[in-house]
């Protein structure tokens, strides 16, 4: 073929390629789902029964070899319930890439975002002998927003519970990060990390029989990653309702179910200051029935007004609940809002 | 394409034994797998099914894979020995149906009724091609590759492939002629472009 023609024909192929199989196909699910559950039992096509053979029997040891140590994200995301049940679900995304400098390694293992949470587990490895390292990461958006730092776990040595075992001088993470922040409720997001490794260390001597003074000491970073993430959808979204008690109005002005779990803002009217305090205390906000045990984070948000961050998993948010906001002044009677969530 | 992921953590953490680590493979080569396969088998369901089997295919395949040389020709590779295994399994003849909603599905450039004309008779004229050849052309002409990785990895010498290739286009050259010659009318000359490769 000529050059001219052999560009034709080219161009050709990749029109009718793409036409085919236009973007969007996703193998990802299926082939997930053959990997936990051995060779395909139907479908247009199966592989020769020798190659079935050999490959459960392929399966059923890497997958064995893979679960016997437990993988790092599958552990560390048991220590809040919404992170487990985002492992659980299989909705996080491996990544798997590794930075190294001077010695110390981190590698970005999996990251997830929802419209409240985005998390990103990481490894850490360094040379021997650096005792506890901490990681200090920040997350922004493709276009340089940052996303306000939420929680933080991690581990090292080794865990029973969560079947976990790192070597001396490694690490896991778990770095969750505001999902609000993201501003996008669905489709994919390209985010850019950037980590420090960091160590604690005494410095100097107690005064007064106080606590030993702590300085940090950067040992590492910033290490950059880029990726893109897929934001999984809420489960619901409430806004705008409001409550009134003794003429003092609350609204709850967002709150959002999703996989990571509940996250909510509700502003207050006239927050009387706590005993003691020089500023308005936080109200005390309380879920009937109950939610799982989980960590709770609560931050001002604008003047009388709080974001609460509650990574409970959604499994333990349906159904009716009352949501009761008690006043810092002491006062009996709550702000309540009844909630129905799916 | 760049991949966006460490590869060769991902490939190396496969062989290793951690099979969530082909997660970030398949999302970075499942599109351009799938087309390869559908080019091949022309099926788009059994495109997929191709494309599925060679990603779960690797784990025990990467023992064979060099770490020095790059991935995605290796595995294009593996995907159309994928398709050609499916399609001497099936043994199934594939009819032009799914063509009309092809041409549909494209673009409209400004030459739109030449350039379907040409597609439509690339896709006649692939179909007239042996599983064989088309695979050579498919890895050739839309994956890039050189005849010298098609050879390592369809498992042929290279002198095979090239023939292959050269049999292939030749088929093809003639097959095609109606349309290089509309084509031309169309297209700009080139002066000199073609003297190193006479049709």
């Amino acid at each position: 073929m000529t050059h001219r023609k052999e560009k034709l024909f080219r161009e050709a192929l990749t029109e009718l390629a793409e036409a085919g199989v236009p973007v969007g196909a996703d193998l990802w699910p299926r082939v997930q789902t053959r990997l936990k559950s051995g060779p395909a039992k139907a479908g247009a096509y199966r592989p020769r029964w020798v190659w079935v053979v050999a490959g459960l029997g392929a399966v059923i040891l890497l997958a064995t070899a893979a679960y016997a140590g437990g993988p790092l994200a599958d552990g560390l995301l048991k220590l809040a319930p919404g992170w487990s049940q985002v492992g659980q679900a299989g909705l996080t995304r491996y990544y798997g890439l590794g930075q190294s400098r001077d010695g110390w390694t981190v590698r970005l293992e999996r990251a997830y975002a929802d419209p409240n949470q985005v998390l990103v587990v990481l490894w850490a490895g360094g040379p021997a002998g650096f005792g506890v390292l901490d990681v200090r990461g920040e997350l922004f958006t493709a276009d340089g927003r940052p996303l306000r730092p939420e929680l933080g776990a991690g581990a090292r040595g080794r865990s029973e519970i969560l079947r976990l075992e790192l070597k001396p001088d490694e690490s896991g993470h778990v770095l969750a990060f505001d999902g609000w922040d993201l501003g996008q409720a669905s489709g994919d997001v390209v985010l850019k990390l950037s980590v420090r490794l960091a160590r604690l260390e005494p410095e100097g001597f107690p005064g007064g029989g106080g606590p030993t003074p702590m300085r940090e000491r950067e040992l590492a970073g910033p290490f950059w990653f880029e990726f893109r993430v897929p934001v999984a959808p809420a489960r619901a979204e409430v806004r705008g309702k409001e409550a009134a008690v003794g003429g003092r109005k609350a609204r709850l002005e967002r709150l959002v179910a999703a996989p990571s779990g509940l996250k909510l803002r509700a502003c207050f009217e006239g927050l009387a200051d706590g005993p003691g305090t020089p500023r308005p205390a936080i109200p005390r906000l309380v879920f009937d029935p109950e939610l799982p045990a989980a960590p709770v984070v609560v931050r001002a948000d604008g003047p009388d007004c709080y974001r609460w961050s509650i990574p409970a998993g959604l499994a333990g948010l349906s159904g009716r609940r009352t949501i009761k906001f008690f006043g810092p002044d002491g006062a009996a009677e709550p702000w309540t809002f009844d909630l129905n969530l799916p | 394409m760049e991949p966006d992921f460490d590869e060769r953590t991902a490939i190396q953490r496969l062989k290793a034994g951690d099979l969530m680590a082909l997660e970030p493979l398949v999302r970075t080569h499942q599109l351009e797998a799938i087309r390869t396969a559908y080019l091949i088998v022309r099926d788009r369901a059994l495109a997929e099914d191709v494309a599925q089997a060679a990603f779960l295919s690797l784990p025990g395949r990467l023992k064979a894979f060099n770490f020095e040389l790059p991935f995605r020709p290796w595995f294009l590779r593996l995907v159309a020995r994928e398709a050609l295994k499916a399609l001497g399994r099936r043994r199934r003849e594939l009819s032009l149906d799914g063509l009309d909603g092809v041409l549909a599905a494209l673009p409209d450039p400004e030459d739109a009724a030449a350039r379907a004309e040409l597609r439509a008779e690339v896709w006649a004229a692939l179909e007239r091609l042996s599983p064989e050849r088309r695979a050579a052309v498919v890895l050739r002409y839309y994956a890039g590759l050189s005849e010298a990785e098609i050879a390592a990895r369809l498992r042929r010498p290279l002198g095979t492939v090239k023939w292959q290739l050269h049999a292939a286009r030749r088929q093809l050259r003639r097959l095609l002629e109606g349309v290089w010659a509309g084509s031309s009318q169309r297209q700009p000359q080139i002066v000199g472009g073609d003297a190193h490769d006479p049709p």
